[in-house]
């Protein structure tokens, strides 16, 4: 009742998208960033807010059309069941490997500082079992968990990354500025496309309270996350310097490992990023298991199953985390690329015509 | 019921074979014939014996009142001298009556039986609360006398709205309960909804409120209550005003109320009658021990088994060096550890006051010290069980310490297998259960999540207690058309 | 059948959980080292020593050490956990102190960063100092700080009372400049009356040693670079001392008759309030000018002893870079060589 039947909030979805765009970025991003433009990676990520915004707008425009019922139907509506169908399996692979991934990195970085003598199996089912759990229940649960989340989440930025903002050295912070406006540009998109949670907006329409307030709250939130990520992208290069940056693994933890108060917080601190995993991970379950039920007719619980045991299958295939990055970044130019800017954009075009009609 | 007096005798008499504590006795008075039956022990006989049967006998049958119709007329209207009274004319229902300390009086030519309210069980007096001390504020506790409990409260809401929906529930018992509420504040929904489960129940006998606590629990299987206990009628009172129901039940001295979220649980009447500064203090100090009372002994087991480097090196050293010649594993160690202690908690709650004291200063001084000597286990380990279980007992609220207790164990054992991964896991997956909890449609997490819904007004009175001035709206629990409860007039 | 498969899937999944505890140990199997030292030869390879303290039930403290010798790190550090009966954990390791032949090899420098750098449990705030003697340094039992490593780390506190300044190198800085391939500073210690005294300072080069800075040319050292300090400078003749607050280093470039030339400003604020001699108030002149004598020689020693290495450890190419990049794309390539160093120093005693 209260709970308004299911529905989440303004405040419950600009949490939700925020959390589901910080999941893991912030630890492989600024590793990413140096290696691609050194000592100015730190500003890839403002570009990479710019794209973000278009996709997060051209997203958010389908709401109002496509808010009644599940995504499967209000497409099957809009352009019939084979393209809706194709439309939501690409879907669903898309949130299985962006699940195996962001399962993968979070394990690895668990191994190192949370629990070093376990197998990474063990690490990664540990991680996925609650994720898992969490996902059997509405999307509202998720939206509350969330919003209790936040705060813990926000932690390692309050009590790390901002105060290193004050130990770092602000001379030459631009180089000497001498930056190829395509590689910008193409790092920017990259940064973009590596970032998970957009696609959880074009599934989440039925469970807004309110469809057409949707673009404010979207944007405002995805550019909140990429400040952040700003910040650690620059913290780390700065503090660390471009090629320690690009040689660590995770140069984000090692940053809170290195600069917390006292020694060997960073274990703590790379539980608190479990948190934003977890919130991803029941969103990608959730979703990705409702896809899979509405499409080959299964019950909810065995296609969410199908989909953890996927995902977990996948996130052991890699070898190490570069070719994990490498794998990420190959999917996610084609994958990102049509689920973040062009398929939402000939979906507004399709309405547009349809309503023209 | 029959007319004649003789065949209604009968099936009392029947019904009521071999109760020797039933009184029963057919008076002829005037030209007719009545019959008193009730219940020793459960009745007023000052009232019945004194003043009714003293009218009927000695009044009216030496002269009937004339301006009566007739007999009968004068028997009701002019010998029962007191207001309570009814007419049934089933034997059921007057047999309940009965049992339930009225008096049945029966007039030969009459087809109803009276019923005269002559409740006058043997309870104990109103005294202070045992759960929910404090040093300000009344010290009033609720009995297990249904009509004090409701008295209490009356006493405290004089508003024409206050409701008091009574019902019997138990095939056996028939325990009076009552639900009390403000009907222009509460929510419609809730209280449909509180009635409709409070009908469904169907059992022998209500012995206590938590019965019914545990029956119209949606979540059976949650250890987290979804309901708040007090035997504080300031307490019941204050949240009847903000909306809630609250269900009082005889035989009980606590009272239910509904719907119940978290919050709830480290709300206590004390924090209301202190200095909101003082009292927001105590507030983040539950909360703060909660957590600890949920995670110390996890993240004991995890920085001592699992991650070193999170302790200073000196106490290290020296909980490695206390810990030479344990012959008990850390894990096992503090297990065993939490398991005698609550052994212990159990031993203290059953034990006579003279006893307990003792048994406490035994158990958990002289023993813990004489383990630590003998090197059984070491001194750390006895400092977070003990720790821990202070900390228990700073919530309010003993349902919502006990939900703890149990998750506690969830925590270390996820902790002993994979340390603080372990630990967050479980952590998370209690949080995924708490955030998929309702109570009545409320967010069980409200207003931590879901706040929103009336723009965070619950806020104000979670971790910190804001002044009351500034707490001008009323929660969640009320209805929209009642929002506010505190108008400043100074600036009006 | 159902039942047999669940059954199955959950022996399955708990014997794979259950693996999961055999990562933790009880605390007394652990022993907790607080300091490393190695060097190395070219005839016996690594030699390691690692400190490991513990209390007995008596809270008294015993000082132990472990050390061994194999041509590998690796197999180095293998032979001391073989020879334990307990695990070593090397999470609160404070210092790593490597010898004065360790920081001249290059590889070995190398292959111990690495082992530090990949060694996820070694905080990366790691102190690393060297000695001209690892076992002199790993004997000292200073009477405050017992722990080794932590009087070593106390060393660099403020606060402490020392007889010289020194400026921190941690693992996180050894690492970052190998890999900007700038110059470090490596402070070198010795034991002087039972205490680690600073000594020296091993200027490195992508990892291996360039030079050594002694006495006077190391106090120079530390003037000239602009790092934070604390200590007492100290005079023998007069014999007074005083205590420095503040010191600033900042250099300007320019062109002087077709030569590149730096100037050294050196601007130091100390206090000589905490004696109250009103003979060393009336003589503040004199005593200003013994100090800057002191400072100004200092410095110089040091620019000369690093104008003989192939290195830059003041960084003048990134200051050049900084403050005049005109002169820098004149001079760009070897900046150090080409740069003349005066002093300037201003001095303000309180």
């Amino acid at each position: 009742m209260y709970s308004d039947n299911g529905k989440i909030s303004d405040r419950q979805l600009k949490i939700l998208i925020f959390l589901d765009i910080l999941s893991v970025s912030v630890i492989t991003l600024p590793k990413f960033n140096a290696e691609y433009l050194g000592d100015m990676g730190w500003l890839l990520p403002i570009g990479a807010a710019v794209f973000l915004t278009i996709s997060l707008i051209l997203i958010s425009s389908l709401a109002p059309s496509l808010y009644s019922g599940s995504l499967l139907n209000s497409l099957t509506r809009l352009i019939g069941k084979p393209l809706a169908a194709f439309f939501c399996g690409g879907l669903i692979i898309k949130l299985t490997f962006g699940l195996s991934n962001d399962l993968r990195i979070f394990s690895e970085a668990a191994k190192l500082w949370l629990l070093p003598s376990a197998g990474l199996p063990l690490t990664a089912l540990i991680a996925l079992l609650p994720c898992f759990y969490g996902a059997l229940f509405s999307y509202e649960t998720r939206a509350r968990l969330s919003e209790i989340f936040v705060f813990i989440v926000l932690i390692p930025f309050a009590a790390v990354f901002i105060p290193c903002l004050f130990k770092a050295d602000y001379n030459n912070i631009f180089g000497n500025f001498n930056l190829s406006r395509n590689i910008y540009i193409k790092g920017s998109l990259y940064n973009c496309l590596l970032i998970t949670g957009p696609e959880f907006l074009l599934l989440s329409f039925p469970y807004l309270k309110n469809p057409y307030r949707l673009k404010g709250a979207a944007v405002s939130s995805g550019l909140f996350a990429f400040a952040l990520i700003t910040i650690v992208c620059f913290a780390c290069i700065n503090l660390l310097g471009a090629d320690l940056t690009a040689s660590f693994d995770f140069p984000g933890a090692e940053i809170m490992d290195v600069f917390v108060f006292s020694q060997g917080k960073g274990a703590v601190m790379m539980s608190f990023f479990y948190l934003s995993v977890v919130i991803f991970a029941i969103g990608a379950i959730f979703f990705g298991g409702g896809l899979l039920s509405e499409l080959t007719g299964l019950k909810p619980v065995f296609s969410k199953l199908v989909i953890s045991i996927a995902a977990y299958g996948l996130s052991l295939t890699c070898g190490s985390i570069t070719e994990l990055s490498r794998a990420n970044l190959c999917f996610n130019l084609l994958f990102g690329t049509a689920y973040m800017f062009v398929f939402p954009l000939l979906l507004n075009l399709i309405i547009k015509f349809k309503k023209d009609d | 019921m029959f007319n004649e007096i003789d065949k209604n005798i009968k099936i009392f008499e029947d019904m009521f074979k071999d109760c020797g504590d039933l009184v029963s006795r057919k008076i002829p008075v005037s030209s007719t014939s009545i019959y008193v039956l009730y219940f020793d022990g459960m009745n007023d006989r000052d009232l019945i014996e004194g003043r009714i049967l003293d009218t009927l006998m000695l009044e009216i049958r030496k002269a009937p009142p004339s301006n009566f119709e007739n007999l009968t007329e004068a028997l009701i209207n002019g010998g029962i001298t007191t207001a309570d009274l009814s007419f049934q004319e089933h034997f059921e229902k007057c047999a309940d009556a009965v049992m339930s300390g009225e008096t049945l009086l029966l007039i030969d030519g009459f087809s109803k039986a009276v019923i005269i309210a002559s409740k006058h069980f043997p309870k104990r007096g109103i005294e202070k609360p045992d759960t929910e001390g404090g040093i300000n504020g009344p010290k009033e506790a609720f009995c297990e006398n249904f009509r004090d409990n409701t008295a209490l409260i009356r006493r405290r809401i004089r508003d024409t709205h206050l409701k008091i929906k009574q019902m019997q529930i138990g095939r056996r018992s028939k325990t009076d309960v009552g639900l009390v509420y403000l009907s222009d504040v509460v929510r419609p929904e809730i209280l449909s909804e509180a009635e409709k489960r409070l009908k469904a129940i169907d059992i022998d006998a209500i012995i206590d409120s938590s019965y019914l606590a545990q029956l119209m629990s949606k979540n059976k299987l949650s250890p987290f209550p979804s309901f708040q206990l007090t035997e504080r009628p300031d307490k019941a009172a204050a949240e009847i005003l903000e909306g809630r129901i609250v269900i009082v039940c005889d035989t009980s001295p606590f009272v239910i109320i509904l719907p119940a979220v978290l919050a709830c649980f480290y709300q206590a009447s004390e924090d209301y009658y202190q200095n909101y500064l003082i009292a927001s203090f105590t507030r983040l100090i539950r909360y703060a021990a909660s957590v600890l009372a949920l995670t110390l002994p996890s993240l004991y087991i995890c920085f001592a088994l699992f991650n070193p480097s999170m302790l200073p090196t000196a106490l290290l050293l020296k909980m490695s060096s206390a810990r030479e010649g344990v012959p008990i594993p850390g894990v096992l160690e503090i297990f065993l550890m939490e398991l005698a202690f609550e052994a212990l908690r159990e031993a203290g709650v059953r034990m006579p006051d003279a006893i307990g004291q003792t048994l406490g200063i035994v158990g958990g001084i002289i023993i813990g010290q004489a383990a630590v000597d003998a090197g059984l286990v070491s001194p750390v380990v006895v400092i977070v069980v003990s720790l821990t279980g202070i900390c228990s007992f700073a919530v309010p609220q003993l349902s919502l310490s006990s939900a703890y207790r149990i998750c506690k164990y969830f925590l270390m054992i996820a902790s002993a297998f994979f340390g603080l991964l372990g630990f967050w896991a479980a952590l998370v997956c209690i949080f995924i259960y708490l955030s998929s909890l309702t109570s009545f449609g409320i967010p069980y997490l409200y207003p931590f999540a879901g706040g929103d819904i009336r723009g965070d007004e619950g806020i104000k009175d979670t971790f910190l207690r804001l002044p009351l001035s500034f707490m001008k709206k009323r929660p969640i629990f009320s209805n929209n058309s009642q929002k506010t409860r505190y108008k400043n007039k100074e600036k009006s | 059948m159902l039942k047999k498969i669940n059954l199955i899937i959950t022996a399955f999944v708990l014997g794979l959980l259950l693996s999961g505890c055999s990562g933790s140990y009880d605390l007394e199997d652990r022993a907790f080292a607080t300091a490393i030292a190695a060097d190395w030869s070219a005839d016996e390879g690594y030699r390691i020593i690692v400190s490991l303290p513990s209390l007995d039930k008596d809270e008294a403290l015993t000082r132990t050490t472990r050390s061994s010798t194999a041509p590998t790190l690796k197999e180095a550090m293998a032979k001391i956990d073989r020879n334990m009966t307990k695990q070593i954990y090397y999470g609160h390791t404070k210092a790593v102190i490597l010898g004065a032949d360790l920081l001249r090899s290059r590889s070995a420098m190398t292959e111990l960063a690495d082992y530090l750098a990949d060694n996820v449990q070694i905080d990366k705030n790691l102190i690393i100092t060297g000695a001209y003697n690892i076992e002199e340094i790993m004997s000292l039992e200073p009477e405050e700080d017992k722990l080794t490593g932590f009087y070593i780390s106390s060393f660099y506190d403020s606060g402490n009372e020392q007889k010289t300044f020194v400026s921190k190198e941690t693992l996180l800085d050894l690492l970052k400049e190998r890999s900007e391939g700038v110059s470090a500073a490596v402070p070198l210690l010795s034991a002087v009356d039972d205490e680690p005294t600073f000594t020296g300072i091993a200027v490195l080069k992508n990892g291996s040693l360039c030079g050594i800075l002694e006495q006077d040319a190391a106090y120079g050292f530390m003037w000239l670079t602009d790092k934070s300090f604390n200590g007492t400078l100290t005079s023998q003749a007069p014999a007074v001392s005083t205590e420095i607050m503040e010191k600033e280093t900042s250099y300007a470039f320019y062109e002087e008759e077709g030569e590149l030339r730096a100037g050294a400003v050196i601007e130091v604020q100390g206090n000589m309030w905490n004696f109250t001699d009103d003979e060393i108030k009336s003589k503040a002149s004199e005593y200003l000018s013994v100090f800057k004598n002191k400072i100004a020689g200092q410095a110089q020693a040091a620019l000369e002893e690093l104008s003989k290495m192939d290195c830059d450890p003041l960084n003048l190419s990134d200051l050049l870079k900084e403050n005049n990049p005109e002169l820098y794309e004149k001079y760009k390539g070897d900046v150090p060589s080409q740069v003349n160093v005066s002093v300037n120093l201003s001095l303000n005693f309180v």
